[in-house]
């Protein structure tokens, strides 16, 4: 799926557009030279400028424009991939088992509402805020206790297509080195892609947080928070002792 | 319950807010029986400390007695009397285990805030903006206390709270002030700034063998403050010639065998360095106005270390760094491993070695804590240190 956008340089054609629209670039290049040499403004050099640029276009069959636009749309079927690494004090086998624990992992996955499992597959429900819940199947992929964990949603046609794996390094005395990937498909088409890619700075601080979260439930036994405290700022609620 | 909260640059409150709750199994609820207002607060008054929000409740170095518990707490019973160190310390992170408690990986729920701006997060800190964890502190009648379990230290009951709250903060922070500069016999320390941490860190650096200890300040109640426990001092707001060139003299062209910069990102100064700092830190070209930490680099002797317990907080300008490398000085700083000179420093007040209520100016209620922030500012009424019963 993401191979077209592997060829790059080497491999990039000669021209990138057509003999209609190169004569076509050609003859407005012209045009726009002709008018701008007749004015001698700002303005007239910059329209001889953008015209040349056009001619130059035509004649050698090439555009910078159109190479990048087409990088630009052919980057749009790459899944959205996600690497978050961490260092977390305890045994590869104990991180291992509490990863490989699916039903109790929206403990820590903020965004995962239910995991249920039954013999091999696992239902999986998220909620991303203010959106509807997306349901999905997965299967694990690859097994290998207190080492590597891999999985990938069942169908094609599921509405979130994601897998992932969380690999556990032996760090000896410091415990283990979590690496965790996770790759998905966003939903609906080019446009849905698009929106998802300006968000994936968001989706890598949720992975993050999510992992971070895993690692205070396995050292301190629990996971930071305020949400609950007293403020100046919210005057709701009880009052007084 | 009453809380001091924060509203804006000067901005000070004492609300009805509701009152604190067990959130995690390792909380407890301590009713504050004595808490202070710290230099460092003044950082969040004026400003400089991002991440503030409307109606966070202020506070950092208090003491009760502990009223709730959660399930995780088996080492506290209710009733038990103890001061609660401002830093916040799961126990069990890579750093607590090595003793590098404000540095711990599991108390700050928004360490993505820290990490954006230092790459890292230390821990969380009661009462000291979100990105340091958005905690509730304690300049209020109740206080929720995370990982309980791991940080307040009982205190014996011959000795009164005033004896013992600053072990919540101040007395740790001076004292590893001057651990950080590996004293030994003889040494002359130069300490800037004689505000509540910079007197620990005097009285700490004779604690641990210094010969001198040479203060800088220019606020007579402190510098006087200082001589009474027997410092030298250097007033930089008259005396001339420069605080470098006097420490040269005074240490015989050695220098100070350590500098401790107990000041932070409000520097003042009098020179045109001072005032070029000022203009850029209003205009928000530079964070932190760093004239202290730039003279102690400047002055320390060859080979010497420069310890910040000063806080700062972004960025520094014209930083001395060819000094620093020249001269092969050691630099060290940082929040207080506060949770490791518990016990030490409370056999110290026991035995009598110290009584670290020496600092203490004012003594107040909670409806007075905004006047108390604004005259704090100002250095005025000869303010050093204000405690307050809540």
């Amino acid at each position: 799926m993401a191979t077209a956008a592997l060829r790059r340089n080497d491999t990039q054609p000669l021209t990138n557009i057509g003999d209609v629209e190169r004569v076509g670039s050609v003859a407005l290049g012209m045009v726009f030279v002709m008018a701008g040499l007749r004015r001698h403004s700002l303005a007239g050099r910059t329209a001889a400028a953008v015209g040349s640029a056009l001619v130059a276009r035509g004649v050698t069959g090439r555009c910078p424009v159109s190479a990048r636009l087409a990088r630009r749309l052919e980057s749009y079927r790459r899944p959205v991939r996600v690497v978050e690494a961490m260092q977390v004090s305890v045994p590869p086998a104990e991180a291992y088992r509490a990863w490989r624990d699916l039903e109790r992992l929206p403990r820590f996955m903020k965004h995962i509402t239910s995991v249920t499992t039954v013999d091999g597959t696992s239902h999986w429900t998220a909620q991303f805020s203010g959106l509807p819940p997306v349901e999905w199947d997965a299967e694990i992929v690859r097994d290998v206790p207190g080492e590597v964990l891999s999985w990938r949603s069942r169908n094609d046609d599921q509405p979130l297509e994601n897998s992932g794996s969380v690999t556990f390094f032996d760090l000896g005395p410091r415990g283990t080195g979590l690496r965790v990937e996770i790759g998905y498909y966003p939903p609906a088409g080019p446009l849905g892609q698009a929106v998802a890619r300006l968000f994936s700075p968001v989706t890598e601080r949720q992975v993050r947080e999510d992992v971070r979260r895993f690692k205070s439930l396995l050292e301190a036994g629990e996971i930071p928070t305020t949400a609950g405290q007293p403020s100046g700022a919210a005057r709701q609620g009880e009052r007084g002792r | 319950m009453k809380a001091a909260c924060w509203f804006g640059v000067g901005d000070v409150r004492v609300e009805d807010v509701p009152d604190p709750v067990l959130l995690n199994p390792r909380d407890a609820i301590v009713k504050v029986t004595l808490s202070a207002i710290c230099g460092s607060d003044l950082h969040l008054y004026n400003g400089y400390i991002p991440t503030m929000a409307e109606g966070d409740i202020l506070g950092h170095e208090f003491m009760g007695e502990v009223v709730e518990k959660g399930e995780g707490v088996r080492n506290l019973q209710i009733g038990d009397r103890v001061v609660v160190p401002f830093t916040i310390a799961c126990g069990a992170c890579f750093f607590c285990k090595r003793g590098l408690v404000s540095l711990c990986d599991n108390s700050n729920p928004n360490a993505w805030m820290a990490e954006k701006l230092y790459g890292y997060s230390g821990s969380g800190l009661f009462g000291y903006s979100h990105m340091m964890g958005g905690y509730a502190g304690g300049q209020a009648q109740y206080v929720r206390v995370p990982f309980a379990d791991v940080g307040p230290v009982k205190v014996p009951a011959g000795l009164t709270d005033e004896q013992v709250l600053f072990l919540s903060d101040i007395f740790p922070t001076g004292y590893m002030a001057a651990e950080n500069c590996g004293i030994q016999d003889g040494d002359v320390i130069a300490v800037w700034g004689c505000g509540p941490v910079g007197l620990m860190a005097i009285r700490s650096a004779f604690l641990l063998g210094a010969s001198r200890v040479i203060a800088i300040d220019e606020v007579a109640p402190r510098l006087e403050a200082a001589r009474r426990i027997g410092a030298e001092t250097i007033d930089f707001g008259t005396e001339e010639p420069s605080v470098v060139e006097r420490l040269h003299q005074l240490t015989y062209g050695l220098g100070p065998d350590a500098c401790i910069d107990a000041v932070g990102l409000e520097a003042h100064g009098h020179s045109l360095i001072a005032a070029y700092d000022r203009v850029k830190q209003a205009l928000r070209l530079t964070t932190d106005r760093p004239l202290a930490l730039r003279q102690a680099i400047q002055a320390c002797r060859k080979g010497g270390t420069v310890s910040v317990p000063g806080v700062y907080g972004g960025f520094i300008d014209k930083a001395p760094v060819g000094a620093f490398f020249s001269k092969g000085l050691t630099l060290k700083g940082g929040q207080t491993h506060v949770h490791r000179y518990l016990a030490p420093l409370l056999s110290r007040i026991e035995r009598g070695e110290v009584d670290p209520s020496f600092v203490i100016s004012h003594r107040i209620g909670i409806d007075e804590v905004p006047e108390a922030y604004a005259t704090f500012e100002r250095k005025a009424d000869d303010a050093i240190k204000y405690v307050l019963r809540p």
